[in-house]
């Protein structure tokens, strides 16, 4: 009786073998613009139709990275060197769009998001391919752009003219045109019927849908250590933004400078390591990621509260973590108790 | 107390082996990130085996980037690049995801498609 019972058992084991669902394979493409790596992953469709859109989106980012990089001769270049004239001149829609919106969210973050300081971080060299490799630039320059106070709000648009009303103003869209662009080329997939895709722009991205039966599933890396610090789960339609010290950054005489400019004083945020912000909307998930990280661990809720971001994991310089509760029942951490972390209500 | 005959040992000895090799195959992944892809500007270049230690010597868009491979790994040690980001980034690992010298137009990624995570945000 036992030994039929032990069989029966092994039977039923064989039973449970039973072979999964066969997933479909994930088209996974990749282009290199905007300076950074973007990888596209396009779940349930076909190879000729995954193919298409990639190679349309490649002409779609190919035109933003001419058009929207200050150091390129586009429509950026070209408004940075009207802007000082101060005087109305004609803009495309899509930098009218931009300008717009970016001015929004830079009133919204009390002017930490600023893209409106391309003076200064042109003369620290961060724009370019290249990082900077010299001493940092000239405490009396800096001082000179930032009593000019340059802001968004300087600058005024009317339907498809804008004129500034100061001459500091120069544009540099750094913080804003990667999420901008990764909304619009979620636009267009969505328009052409295509759901279930990540556009990860250089670690930041945008996912919608999901792999067949799964979640997309994200690793959230961690600032410091070599692996991840806590993995999430897209519900969705989702952008993960992260601005960190350790994205783009150079070391000199013994001190490390990174990219994330503070527009108070020019200098780089020295509160932060990183922050991550969830949001549906990609272009204010990358704007406030850097806003946020500029506020620091005093600010930063205040900020995140009149920007409407209720999904923040903020780590500061020493290592504490702070995170938004509804951030935190999102994220599954790696190795929580080795972690120094502050629930915010 | 079960009386086994010897038919019996052999018959559940081999329907515990044929379940094991059924368990691993159905849902086992294989050998995963034992393969990384190579992209020099775009275009598909290499598939590395992370298991044959060598140097590889790419030929990028501003010059030479040497890559290391080693027990699973890769990463860059030479760049013409002036900041050697790429360098200073390590080695490509599970959780890392990707390295890359962006001047010199090289990035190197997991070939497989078991990975840990669909994407890291960093």
């Amino acid at each position: 009786m036992q030994i039929k019972i032990l069989f029966l058992f092994l039977a039923f084991l064989l039973v449970a073998c039973e072979k999964k669902e066969p997933e479909l394979p994930v088209f996974e493409e990749q282009m290199l613009l905007m300076g950074t790596v973007i990888n596209i992953s396009i779940y349930g469709e076909t190879e000729q139709k995954s193919q298409k859109v990639f190679h349309d989106l490649l002409k779609d980012f190919k035109y933003m990275h001419v058009a929207w990089s200050p150091q390129n001769k586009g429509s950026l270049k070209r408004v940075n060197n009207l802007l000082p004239l101060q005087a109305p001149f004609s803009i495309g829609p899509a930098v009218q769009d931009m300008i717009e919106k970016a001015t929004e969210i830079s009133i919204q973050s009390e002017g930490l998001f600023n893209p409106a300081i391309g003076k200064i971080i042109n003369l620290w060299g961060f724009s370019s391919k290249e990082l900077p490799t010299g001493p940092p630039p000239d405490k009396g320059l800096i001082k000179k752009i930032l009593e000019q106070n340059p802001q968004m709000t300087d600058l005024k648009t009317t339907p498809l003219s804008v004129v500034s009303s100061n001459e500091a103003v120069q544009l540099d869209l750094g913080a804003y045109a990667k999420g901008y662009g990764v909304d619009k080329a979620m636009e267009y997939l969505k328009s052409v019927g295509v759901n279930n895709v990540i556009i990860n722009a250089g670690g930041d991205l945008r996912a919608i849908g999901s792999k067949g039966s799964k979640p997309w599933s994200i690793g959230i890396r961690h600032p410091r250590g070599e692996g991840v610090i806590a993995g999430i789960e897209i519900k969705g339609d989702e952008s993960i933004f992260t601005s960190g010290d350790y994205e783009r950054f150079y070391d000199y005489q013994g001190e490390r400078y990174h990219h994330i400019l503070d527009p108070r004083t020019g200098y780089p945020a020295d509160q932060t390591t990183s922050v991550t912000v969830l949001h549906e909307n990609a272009a204010l998930a990358d704007a406030a990621a850097t806003a946020l990280f500029i506020a620091g661990p005093e600010n930063w809720q205040r900020i995140a509260k009149k920007m409407s971001i209720d999904h923040v994991m903020l780590i500061d310089k020493v290592g504490k973590v702070y995170v938004t509760a509804k951030m935190e029942k999102r994220l599954n951490f790696v190795n929580r108790q080795s972690l120094d972390m502050v629930v915010v209500q | 107390m079960i009386n086994l005959t010897s038919a019996d040992k052999v018959i559940l000895l081999m329907s515990v082996l044929i379940l094991a090799a059924l368990y691993y195959f159905t849902w086992s992944n294989g050998e995963s990130n034992r393969y990384a892809s190579l992209y020099v500007a775009d275009e598909k270049r290499y598939i590395i085996d992370l298991f044959e230690e060598k140097i590889l010597t790419i030929d990028g868009v501003q010059g030479v980037s040497k890559l290391e491979v080693a027990e699973g790994r890769i990463r860059f040690i030479e760049s013409p690049c002036s900041s050697h980001f790429c360098i200073r980034s390590g080695w490509l690992n599970q959780t890392i995801g990707l390295i890359a010298c962006l001047p010199n137009g090289i990035n190197v990624h997991f070939s497989n498609k078991n990975k840990t995570y669909d994407a890291i945000n960093f």
